[in-house]
């Protein structure tokens, strides 16, 4: 499928909007990096076996980078969603040191790093808005290892949900407190370091407190601000423009 | 894979799988509900002294197949000083 990239609907734009204001130029400009578009089937690898500089960003679906420990157990360290941009510098990290697979079937924009190199050289705009995507990137690690580490089973579940909720929003992706939710019990006690089976406990668990509706591959948070209320969630660490 | 079903109890609230897991074996399953203890041990034993936690798994034909139990006993061994909430928790 070849997604129109237009200003309105791209979310790459959509997001970046949140880290610096972009002139019309600049956003011509981004739109042209992400022009060149292809689909990608669920549970496939994004990583490419010989070490080369590349980029690319996330259009429509959901991605993850993982790890896998001794015994196979794999941790889902963070999130891609539509919008979210992955970078692998030559030289810096010839070896990625991680996996970096599609959670669902997913719209992907390879970016030429030669070209992201001349944009920001060019545009002032586009130099701060991708170094507040790192920032944020890096945020949004530190709270799930707080989240991971510190939160008990279920507000660490419902922390997961707000900001997933609160990213997604952020690129116009949420209707009604609605969004596509594409990952499976095991995909979700990946990401939240505990077993699919206190995982499944814990989702009831929200049900039956009413925070959630998760029904048919769709998440419905009836009352955003009860939920976030439960696990502590302050949207701050994420660096949103408001509005 | 097989399909395994996985039951939890944590004496306040009760789980009746009903979607299971595809595992490879068994003893897959086993080890999957021993760690589910170890997540509800992790979740619930600050909570109280007393504390049974339960797991048991199903066979696809929902026989049941392996259960384990995970129980907390503690108590005082004297009145403590120095206990905000007089230790009763």
């Amino acid at each position: 499928m070849i997604l129109r990239a237009c200003a309105v609907s791209n979310p790459f734009l959509r997001r970046l909007a949140h880290g610096a204001p972009l002139t019309a130029a600049e956003k011509a400009a981004l739109v042209g990096l992400t022009r060149s578009t292809r689909s990608v089937g669920a549970c496939r690898s994004l990583v490419e076996a010989e070490p080369v500089p590349r980029g690319l960003v996330v259009l429509e679906g959901w991605a993850c980078r993982s790890k896998v420990v001794r015994d196979g157990q794999r941790q889902i360290t963070d999130l891609l969603l539509p919008g979210d941009i992955h970078l692998q510098h030559a030289g810096l990290s010839e070896h990625a040191g991680h996996a970096l697979d599609t959670l669902s079937t997913c719209t992907i924009a390879e970016i030429d790093p030669g070209q992201l190199a001349a944009l920001i050289e060019r545009w002032p705009g586009v130099a701060r808005a991708l170094r507040w995507s790192s920032l944020q990137t890096e945020s949004i690690l530190r709270e799930a290892l707080t989240n991971n580490g510190r939160r008990s089973a279920s507000r660490r579940l419902a922390h997961l949900i707000c900001e997933i909720l609160a990213r997604l929003q952020a690129v116009g992706m949420v209707e009604d407190g609605s969004f596509a939710w594409p990952l499976t019990q095991d995909e979700l006690s990946d990401v939240t370091s505990m077993t699919a089976v206190h995982v499944n406990r814990m989702i009831r668990d929200l049900r039956a407190a009413g925070l959630i509706v998760l029904a048919r591959r769709r998440m419905t948070v009836p009352d955003a601000e009860r939920l976030a209320a439960y696990c502590d969630f302050q949207p701050d660490y994420l660096h949103l423009a408001s509005g | 894979m097989p399909h395994y079903f996985i039951d939890t109890d944590d004496g306040n609230y009760s789980v009746l799988d009903e979607e299971g897991h595809d595992l490879p074996d068994a003893s897959a399953a086993r080890r999957l509900a021993l760690r589910a203890l170890n997540d509800m041990a992790a979740d619930t034993l600050p909570d109280g002294d007393r504390r049974v936690l339960t797991v048991r798994v199903r066979e696809a034909d929902g026989a049941p197949v392996y259960a384990a139990e995970l129980a907390l006993s503690g108590e005082w061994l004297r009145e403590p000083s120095g206990c905000a909430d007089g230790g009763s928790l």
